[in-house]
């Protein structure tokens, strides 16, 4: 039965391709839109996604990770004061130039954290130790980054917000939305953007491992006036919820994904009630003949499964193809879930978009074979 | 008895209009015996020939094929009737484009799911039956008319059916093919097979035990003899 599916297949093969086509087009276009949007979403809140194992203490006003309001720096000693809290390390998230020598200029978020754990950053190090930082203008750049990345070298000099820096080291993919990190101690983030020795943007808190992180966090939020305290990954997913719902990531990719999957289901669903009404005098044979309709319905089914394997086959392809051909700039992943959802997608288009063939088939009654 | 039909009819409903293709008839298919359904087009011979081959359920009488009481059937089990007892020889030969000639004759078997090895079998012997083994591979735009009408006989045999149906089965042939394929039917039917032909072509009834004649939807028994002359 399969190779007769085949068969019927191959016979119209102008049909066959435009099918494959709409499917191909239809699994590439999803995958690669989902996969576009979760790496713009993880980028948002790659801050926190790579400082899940502290509590995050923010101002309540902060509305995700990259929104941070100052708190004052006293606020450290009150935490070290709660029942449960290890060590508090501050954090300093600010904005600035970053300057080449050719005079090129480039927007940065700059990160600054404390020595010796440097708790918020730098991560993804790639060359360099972060104890460098504490040497004079000592910074971290991304190398990954498509506007400057090539021109990252350890030992080069820089400035930012118009004080020579020199770089000590690289990280790959640290980057918010369209805007790249840097790193340098916290000593020096306050010197290069003016912040106040008084203030920080967050304190990362670690907790006494005999202690749940959940009464950790109660604690901190029921003692200190005028803070938010909350688990690293509920602080990740807050802050990404809040991109989901207010930058239009979600709803406009979303519509992408929307019309990706009727185009396929359209381009398919037609092209194979096209295909099975060029072949009515066929199934009709074989319904005079003996073939049930659940027959005849294996059958096209079989077709359509045969559409799905082969289409997925090179949407997955083309979309690995796609992630190796925009690696510098883009960190995009087909994960396992994401592949089981374009399986699903696949299987989805196909079995719907042959709804309509075998309904025509079902309908056709084996008399019209004489007529 | 292979079919016996009891005041067995066909209406259509069309709108408000009730359209009568078959009045009430009573006819008998028997074994080793060639029938001629005969009568000009639209008289419903084709109707009859459905009925008999379990195509469509009669709106009115008693159908009764292979000992089964056709109208208490299901689509379903209809259809596993059709292809276990019926082989149909269609006038367009209806063989399936995409497949070869011996992939055409095996599609019965295919369906009645049986094995490999005994499909390749049974085909062979089908294939020599019509003296087409070295066509097994052709598609069906590969062969003529007639070659291809013979390949149709050997997929209506395939099963060993009890009954041959053919509608209009030497209407697209040249006279050389219209030769060969009534002997191969005239054979089938001395074999044990009960063969019914449907055609408005007077020349088949040298080939035929029996005739009768469609009109207006009325069946009428013919003598052989008179149609021959």
């Amino acid at each position: 039965m399969l190779k007769d599916a085949f068969k019927f297949m191959w016979f119209d093969k102008a049909k066959m391709f435009g099918i494959l086509f709409g499917m191909v087009l239809s699994v590439f276009l999803v995958g690669q839109q989902v996969m576009i949007a979760l790496a713009l979403l993880g980028s948002t809140v790659s801050l926190a996604t790579y400082n899940q194992q502290y509590i995050w203490v923010v101002s309540p006003k902060s509305t995700q990770v990259t929104d941070l309001p100052s708190l004052d720096m006293r606020i450290a000693r009150e935490l070290q004061s709660v029942e449960g809290v290890a060590a508090v390390h501050p954090l300093i998230f600010s904005g600035g130039t970053l300057k080449f020598p050719d005079g090129k200029k480039y927007q940065l978020s700059l990160i600054g954290t404390e020595a010796p754990t440097f708790a918020g950053g730098p991560w993804n190090v790639r060359a360099g130790n972060p104890m460098d930082m504490l040497s004079a203008g000592g910074l971290f750049l991304d190398q990954a980054n498509t506007e400057y990345g090539s021109r990252v070298r350890i030992g080069d000099y820089v400035e930012f917000n118009g004080q020579k820096m020199r770089i000590v080291g690289r990280t790959d993919h640290t980057e918010g939305l369209g805007v790249p990190y840097a790193f340098t101690s916290i000593e020096k983030a306050r010197s290069l953007t003016n912040f106040p020795v008084t203030e920080a943007s967050a304190f990362l808190v670690e907790w006494d491992t005999s202690y749940q992180i959940p009464q950790v966090v109660d604690a901190i939020n029921r003692v200190i006036p005028n803070v938010r305290a909350t688990s690293g990954p509920e602080f990740r997913s807050s802050s990404l919820a809040y991109y989901a719902t207010s930058s239009g990531i979600v709803a406009s990719f979303g519509l992408l994904v929307v019309f990706a999957i009727i185009t396929g289901f359209s381009i398919v669903g037609l092209t194979m009630y096209s295909a099975v009404s060029d072949r009515i005098k066929d199934y009709g044979t074989l319904k005079a003949i003996g073939a049930t309709n659940g027959k005849i319905r294996r059958l096209i089914l079989f077709q359509s499964s045969m559409y799905a394997v082969s289409g997925f086959a090179i949407a997955y392809g083309l979309l690995v193809f796609f992630i190796r051909a925009t690696q510098g700039s883009l960190q995009l992943e087909l994960t396992a879930w994401l592949s089981y959802t374009l399986v699903g997608v696949t299987l989805m288009i196909a079995l719907l978009g042959s709804l309509f063939g075998m309904r025509k088939i079902t309908k056709l009654e084996p008399a019209a074979v004489f007529r | 008895m292979l079919a016996r039909l009891e005041g067995v009819g066909k209406k259509y409903q069309t709108g408000d209009q009730t359209i009568v293709a078959l009045q009430a008839t009573d006819l008998e298919l028997r074994a080793q015996e060639l029938l001629l359904i005969i009568g000009p087009s639209g008289s419903g011979k084709t109707t009859l020939l459905s009925l008999i081959g379990c195509v469509i359920y009669p709106s009115f009488g008693e159908l009764y094929v292979d000992g089964h009481h056709v109208n208490r059937m299901r689509a379903n089990e209809l259809a596993q009737l059709r292809l276990r007892t019926v082989g149909f020889v269609f006038q367009q030969f209806n063989l399936l484009a995409p497949l070869t000639a011996a992939e055409n004759v095996a599609v019965p078997l295919k369906l009645q799911g049986l094995p490999g090895a005994t499909i390749r079998k049974r085909v062979d012997e089908a294939l020599e039956m019509v003296g087409m083994t070295d066509r097994r591979k052709n598609l069906p735009k590969q062969l003529s008319g007639g070659q291809q009408q013979r390949i149709a006989i050997a997929r209506a045999l395939v099963s060993d059916p009890k009954i041959i149906l053919c509608d209009e089965p030497t209407g697209s042939l040249d006279k050389d093919s219209f030769g060969v394929v009534m002997t191969e039917l005239r054979q089938l039917a001395k074999d044990g097979k009960s063969v019914a032909v449907v055609t408005h072509d007077p020349r088949l009834a040298a080939y035929a035990d029996r005739a009768v004649e469609v009109k207006n939807g009325y069946v009428n028994h013919v003598e052989i003899e008179a149609l021959k002359s």
